[in-house]
């Protein structure tokens, strides 16, 4: 019996094992003993999440499309059959070839949320791979890491040997064949770090290193090779590469679809939204290209859904006809079209009406603030009246079930914009009650995050609510907003609290990240593993006060990841920070003069708008 | 329209699919086949296909069953060539009949499975085993545990189990081939073997090899009912 049968035969014994067992149509198995770079793209999350993920799918793709080069999938083990591979003695393996990470050249983390760093650590060590940068030898792999949290990638700075900043696929492949030449060259690994660091992207955390005050604050950062990292862009994203051999699971995993990026980036400017910032300009598809893509897509997957993704689908130049060809000609063969979110207007909800023949689900609108002056402070402009009219158009179209999302805790809120929430609630409750005034199906779910500010976006350096502020807040919504058709959601204060302390903390937390994990921390985001002992006797041990992370910064700070340029300015985030406490608005530039954020400029990118002639 | 009876393999990953996944894997593959399938009538239109007994996740099998109707009509020949390239390892379709006329479903008619068995034994309990096996056969009554969600109970499979050999592929390696009952008149499961055998043993592989309806000693198969 080979060692994989061995695994095989025990995989009855955990829940969902096709997490485990690869062979998905449109995988790809390339031979292991002709290529000359091997690399596992790893998410640091169970499979179902994972394989959700688009961005490791568009590099799957490229990778195996050189033909030097493999790429091979590999995702958090659920706890129980961690069991197995511990017990039987076999390391974490890639989906495909069933080969130990130990064998790849490259392991590649996608890091999408701060509370999947332990499960990084845990993935590391069943694969039998030293954990910190600095005990890995010549011939353990190299271990890179990408994704929205790499724009503030200190607190894994121990950990991973190059982050690679911003769009993957502009610089990946060039950054791997560099990689093959240097191997047969016989380059060592510091040699090599030193080369690549001079690419587009590539962040090398050991060249760089950071001085602090007595007051814990920076005090200067030190390059050892003079390099600066700049964020990687797709300058044509009309022709830049999506997934075409989509794998299909077995299992049903979270977003269970074909999804096809009609556009990249978002320029609205939501003074909290890191996403609005770190994917500028705008870039759209051609319609024409999109709809090539989709029904090659539908045809060689069998998906019964596809959906039309991007930060903003609504905003599309031509959403609507482009919605109504794909519903054409999908909707016939008993495929569904979904777009991932709506604006506040009637215009989105037509758009619903156009794809969601069923109005049994539910439309989400996101107001984020309660009132005017807050949605102003955060740069969301929308009116009660926006949202009012949308929801009386949701109503009037026959759906009984809305979303709406807000945050607490951010800049200047007051109990005003508390109460505004409540107020908003109950308004569309009403409207909801004079459209259907005999139903018990009206439902209006009220979502609330807690505000927790990021890197590179004009929040930046405000402070974070604490835990104790939040329940409060929570607890006056509970207390004034729930009804028999008003629910309320909130997420967990302290998993918000420690998603703060990482998203704006600095590479001290790295011995700190280590301790929680030994101490058995992992898989934090999911509440029911989360465990806070661990991170409070972490810190403790480590002696470092989390709380100095989640305070305001000054201007003059040095902050943690001001070494990483995004492409927008310091100073247009400063600006913008100042307009919000005004409560001025700032302009779309997809459609209105250029707000001078720097990204074009300084990246020498620029926006691109579809033409009208249909490709 | 046209109603097909089809039997295909499940092996490699795919054995771990439960009887919900298999059903989703094989309607994409057949839409990726351009086989249009029939879908009911109705508030929930749900596809014309229904599949003959389960098979626990894990096990593996060289002849499982499906009855499917298209919207098309296909040439058997066509029908099979065309998902066999869309299928994923480990789904291949053995054979496809065309039926004349609507078929009694599988589930009523296949009433016989066959599962090959593959265990890795202490060498020095390898006769005992065997002969531990041998005796199933001459006893009247085999009781086994089964767990559901009602709680346990307690089952007599031996009028369920109609044959039993083994055979030693090396030392320390032991294969039981055993046929029974499957369907509505009584279930033999592999795994209640498993649990009369009075000595640990490890399970390395179980194959379902072959299904059929019997009846008064004579064997038809599933293909021959359509």
């Amino acid at each position: 019996m080979s060692e994989w049968e061995r695994i095989a035969s025990r995989l009855v014994e955990v829940n969902k094992p096709t997490r485990y067992t690869g062979g998905e149509y449109n995988s790809v198995t390339k031979d292991w003993d002709t290529v000359d770079l091997k690399v596992a793209l790893a998410f640091p999350d169970v499979y179902e999440i994972g394989l959700s993920h688009l961005g490791l799918r568009i590099l799957y793709e490229m990778i195996n499309d050189h033909p030097q080069m493999l790429a091979e999938r590999v995702y958090a083990p659920w706890k129980d059959f961690q069991e197995v591979l511990r017990s039987e003695g076999y390391p974490l393996y890639a989906l495909e070839s069933k080969h130990g990470l130990k064998a790849f050249d490259v392991v590649g983390f996608s890091l999408q949320y701060e509370l999947s760093y332990t499960t990084v650590l845990t993935m590391l060590d069943l694969a039998g791979i030293p954990i910190r940068s600095a005990e890995r030898s010549e011939t353990d792999p190299l271990i890179i890491a990408g994704g929205p949290c790499v724009y503030n990638p200190e607190p894994m700075a121990d950990f991973i040997d190059l982050f690679l900043i911003g769009e993957a696929e502009e610089v990946l492949i060039g950054l791997f064949e560099k990689i093959m030449a240097y191997r047969k060259q016989g380059l060592a690994k510091a040699r090599m770090l030193e080369e690549l660091a001079k690419l587009p992207g590539v962040y090398v955390p050991s060249h760089f290193t950071i001085e602090y005050k007595e007051d814990g604050t920076i005090a200067g950062v030190h390059s050892v090779t003079g390099q600066k990292a700049v964020r990687a862009v797709v300058r044509d994203f009309n022709n830049a590469p999506s997934p075409k051999r989509w794998i299909v699971p077995f299992m049903e995993i979270v977003h269970d679809r074909v999804a096809y990026e009609i556009q990249r980036g978002c320029t609205k400017g939501c003074r909290f939204c890191q996403a609005g910032m770190i994917y500028r300009p705008v870039r759209e598809r051609d319609p024409q290209r999109i709809m090539d893509s989709l029904k090659q897509l539908v045809r060689d997957t069998g998906y019964e859904e596809l959906s039309l993704t991007s930060l903003s689908s609504a905003d599309y130049s031509h959403i609507q006809r482009l919605l109504e060809e794909a519903c054409g000609c999908f909707t016939p063969a008993q495929v569904n079209v979904s777009l991932p979110s709506l604006r506040i207007d009637s215009f989105s909800v037509d758009l619903a009406k156009t794809f969601q023949s069923n109005r049994k689900g539910s439309l989400t609108f996101a107001p984020e603030a309660g009132t005017e002056r807050m949605r102003r402070v955060i740069n969301k402009g929308v009116t009660e009246e926006d949202l009012m009219a949308a929801s009386e158009a949701a109503f009037r179209s026959g759906w009984q079930k809305l979303k709406l999302y807000f945050m607490l805790g951010l800049p200047t809120e007051t109990e005003e914009d508390l109460e505004g929430i409540v107020r908003l609630a109950r308004k569309v409750e009403q409207l909801g009650r004079q459209v259907y005034p005999k139903t018990n199906a009206l439902r209006i779910t009220v979502s609330v995050s807690t505000f927790v500010p990021k890197a590179h976006t004009p929040f930046q350096w405000h402070r974070q609510i604490s835990v104790v502020e939040t329940r409060e807040k929570q607890k006056y919504l509970q207390d004034n907003l729930r009804s028999k058709v008003v629910q309320l959601n909130w997420h967990d204060p302290i998993l918000s609290r420690m998603e703060g302390i990482f998203a704006r903390g600095d590479r001290r937390l790295g011995p700190v990240i280590y301790k929680a994990w030994q101490k058995g921390a992992s898989f934090d985001s999911w509440t029911d593993e989360f465990k806070y002992e661990c991170w409070t006797a972490a810190f403790d041990e480590v002696g470092i006060d989390p709380d100095f992370y989640l305070r305001e910064r000054s201007y003059d700070e040095i902050l943690p990841w001001d070494h990483l340029d995004s492409g927008v300015s310091r100073e247009f985030l400063k600006a913008e920070n100042e307009r919000a406490k005004r409560g001025i608005l700032t302009a779309d530039c997809r459609n209105q003069p250029c707000t001078q954020c720097g990204v074009c400029f300084n990246l020498g990118v620029g926006t691109r708008l579809a033409g009208d002639d249909h490709g | 329209m046209a109603e097909y009876r089809l039997s295909f393999t499940k092996g490699s990953s795919v054995q771990f699919l439960s009887h919900l996944d298999l059903a989703k894997t094989i309607e994409r593959a057949l839409r990726r086949a351009d086989i249009p399938l029939a879908y009911s009538e109705g508030f929930h239109p749900h596809p014309k296909m229904s599949f003959g007994p389960a098979l626990a996740v894990g096990i593996s099998s060289l002849e499982e069953y499906l009855d499917l109707e298209t919207v098309i009509d296909i040439p058997a020949e066509d029908l099979q060539k065309r998902l066999n390239r869309s299928l994923p390892d480990g789904l291949q379709i053995l054979a496809v009949k065309r039926c004349l006329k609507h078929p009694k479903p599988l589930n009523a008619v296949i009433n016989r499975a066959v599962y090959n068995l593959i265990f890795e034994v202490d060498p020095s309990q390898q006769p005992a085993i065997v002969d531990a096996l041998h005796h199933m056969m001459d006893s009247d009554r085999l009781e086994v545990t089964r767990t559901n969600k009602n709680g346990q109970k307690v089952v007599n499979i031996r009028p369920w189990l109609h044959n039993l050999k083994t055979e030693t592929l090396e030392e320390g390696e032991l294969q039981v081939v055993i046929t029974g009952e499957i369907g509505s008149n009584g279930n033999l499961r592999p795994d209640d073997i498993v649990q009369l055998i009075p000595f640990p043993v490890k399970v390395r592989r179980i194959v379902r090899t072959e299904m059929w309806h019997e009846e008064n000693g004579i064997i038809v198969k599933p293909l021959d009912l359509c």
